[in-house]
């Protein structure tokens, strides 16, 4: 993005950008134990960045924001690591991270008992899946939320839940357009978030955002 | 939904308050005249004050006790008797009169407990029940993924830059699996919706062409209609678009289902889009027995079959239109029934109309994915 003066907030960037460059950018893990289940080979050929796990492998990664959408099945993914398998993992990462786009994939979606964990997922789709509604869901969301606006008003609202005052958050806007401006990427990555937020996992989840909105502006 | 305290009622040894409403007897102590003449009848209104309390005691105005005990997800309410303690308010004379609706408090505790007992296990043998349906349906729809990763997987081998391009380019044979499969899934999914109607607001409302989606349905029964000779018509085009739970498509598949169902052989199926100033109006119509006027609005009911149609087609629960109706209502939208008969009073021309209003139109917006 070439600037002939900074822009003075972050929600005046918003690049246009193709979804087939937004499908490339954009990060998305599917937890699925059923090797077929989702059309991971066919999204690919589409353009899609797409991981694959059988099963909840590193929890951390689910709630610092390391991926744009994660697709998860609710059932016989993490059965050893919680006892509610699948919804205990939407759970815990709607809890630590409320901004992390969590699709709710499954075959149980007749469970009357698991009504309010479905309601808490972003989306929901529901096994058997075709390709084209996959497609559709997962273009819509890109589309919404894989945004310069939706990245930093999801940094805002952690950092105010951790008590940052607006002249902090102000601060950091600053200094991330500066970065962007310039093109340093370092310059993101060098954020201290830890300063301003008490948790460890928020300053983690802030800063992989603060670096996304650096990668999308770059795209153009 | 028939609550399991239902069955608590007939078996409450106390006069009380059934959950229509009603003052009933108990098996062991009837209501007393005081109560049967009483016009108050306060004892329905009372709601319990103390959450903590699972018996709760009052007093009504003509000195009779009233508890409210909490049987799970109700509160039963226990009327016409004189708690032999608590019990103040009743006059000597009244005492005197209603000898045989002396209680005590621990023999109501006694009876709540065993209701509890009674309620928790039919609620698990409910539960034990629908695992035992649910179970196998697990591999119904693994075994249904499967078929539908192959028949994808059959189309993406034909020449073409997308999925739709390559499902146009693909051998008809290949294109009627992958429609099978397609109806199938769909069934899948009304299923589903049947064992949990709650399911049918999960996740978020995408915006989607009404034209499409009907087109869509047309195309899946384009074979099950070829075998009755009967012919799907399209008349009217409309460009809006809604935005609406993935649901919507299971209210569409009744619609043509049952119009492929119902229909005469050799007939024809309309889909008529009419796309007025005040709303869009879909219709679904097709030759076949109509239903009485006296039973077309309970065919919408929930397990009602007319006998029009279980003359004429033995499959079915009366579930579809049921279903149908409640997605219909959800979004806003309206279904009806106002067939025409023709000639005689029981055949004619079956039409389902269903209305979108215009406040739930998108016209112009960006173009649906």
């Amino acid at each position: 993005m070439i600037f002939w003066r900074r822009p003075k907030s972050l929600t005046q960037l918003n690049p246009k950008l193709e979804i087939r460059k937004l499908r490339k950018l954009t990060k998305i893990l599917i937890v699925d134990d059923e090797k077929d289940s989702f059309p991971i080979e066919s999204l690919q050929n589409n353009g899609y960045t797409i991981e694959h796990w059988p099963e909840v492998k590193d929890l951390e990664k689910l709630v610092n924001g390391d991926f744009d959408i994660i697709v998860l099945d609710i059932k016989g993914v993490a059965a050893s690591i919680c006892k509610e398998d699948g919804f205990g993992i939407l759970e815990h990462i709607k809890q630590r991270n409320p901004s992390q786009i969590v699709i709710a994939f499954s075959g149980q979606n007749f469970d009357i008992g698991k009504s309010h964990f479905f309601k808490m997922a972003d989306d929901v789709l529901c096994k058997p899946a075709l390709l084209v509604e996959c497609t559709r869901m997962l273009d819509a969301i890109i589309e919404s939320k894989i945004t310069v606006s939706h990245y930093w008003e999801s940094i805002c609202e952690m950092l105010c839940r951790e008590g940052a005052t607006p002249k902090q958050i102000a601060s950091i806007e600053n200094r991330i357009l500066k970065a962007i401006t310039k093109g340093q990427r370092s310059s993101v990555s060098e954020l201290q978030f830890s300063d301003i937020a008490k948790h460890a996992n928020t300053a983690v989840t802030c800063a992989s955002l603060a670096l996304k909105i650096f990668e999308l502006t770059g795209q153009t | 939904m028939i609550m399991s305290s239902a069955i608590i009622y007939p078996l409450c040894p106390y006069p009380h308050i059934a959950g229509d409403g009603e003052m009933r007897d108990g098996c062991r102590v009837n209501q007393p005249r005081v109560c049967r003449k009483c016009d108050d009848k306060e004892c329905r209104e009372l709601q319990p004050g103390n959450p903590t309390l699972t018996v709760e005691h009052h007093c009504c105005s003509r000195g009779m006790s009233v508890y409210l005990i909490d049987i799970g997800k109700e509160i039963l309410r226990i009327n016409g008797v004189i708690d032999a303690t608590e019990n103040t308010a009743c006059p000597p004379r009244r005492r005197k009169e209603n000898r045989t609706q002396k209680v005590t408090k621990e023999g109501i505790e006694r009876f709540r407990r065993r209701a509890l007992e009674c309620v928790e296990s039919i609620e698990s043998t409910k539960r034990a029940v629908r695992d035992e349906i649910i179970a196998p349906f697990h591999g119904v729809k693994s075994a249904c993924n499967s078929v539908l990763r192959n028949a994808e997987a059959a189309i993406e081998g034909s020449a073409g830059t997308d999925f739709n391009q390559q499902y146009e380019n693909a051998p008809p044979k290949i294109r009627n699996l992958f429609k099978s499969v397609n109806l199938l899934q769909e069934h899948i999914a009304f299923a589903s919706l049947a064992i949990n109607p709650e399911s049918l607001s999960y996740g978020k409302k995408y915006k989607c062409e009404v034209y499409k989606i009907f087109d869509k349905y047309a195309h899946i029964f384009e074979e099950a209609a070829g075998e009755k000779g009967i012919t799907i018509v399209r008349r009217g085009k409309t460009d809006a678009a809604i935005r609406a739970y993935g649901s919507i498509g299971t209210l569409v598949l009744v619609l043509v289902d049952n119009a492929v169902k119902y229909s005469v052989r050799n007939g024809e199926i309309h889909l008529i889009f009419s796309d007025k100033s005040s709303c869009l109006a879909v219709e679904v119509s097709s030759m076949g027995p109509i239903v009485p006027p006296e039973n077309r609005e309970r065919i919408f009911e929930k397990g009602y079959r007319d006998p029009s149609a279980k003359e004429y087609c033995a499959e079915g629960y009366g579930l579809g239109l049921y279903f149908a109706r409640m997605i219909a209502e959800h979004h806003g939208f309206s279904l009806s029934y106002v067939p025409s008969p023709l000639g005689k009073p029981d055949f004619g021309l079956n039409v389902f109309r269903l209305e979108i209003p215009e406040t739930d139109i998108l016209r112009n917006e960006y173009p649906s994915v």
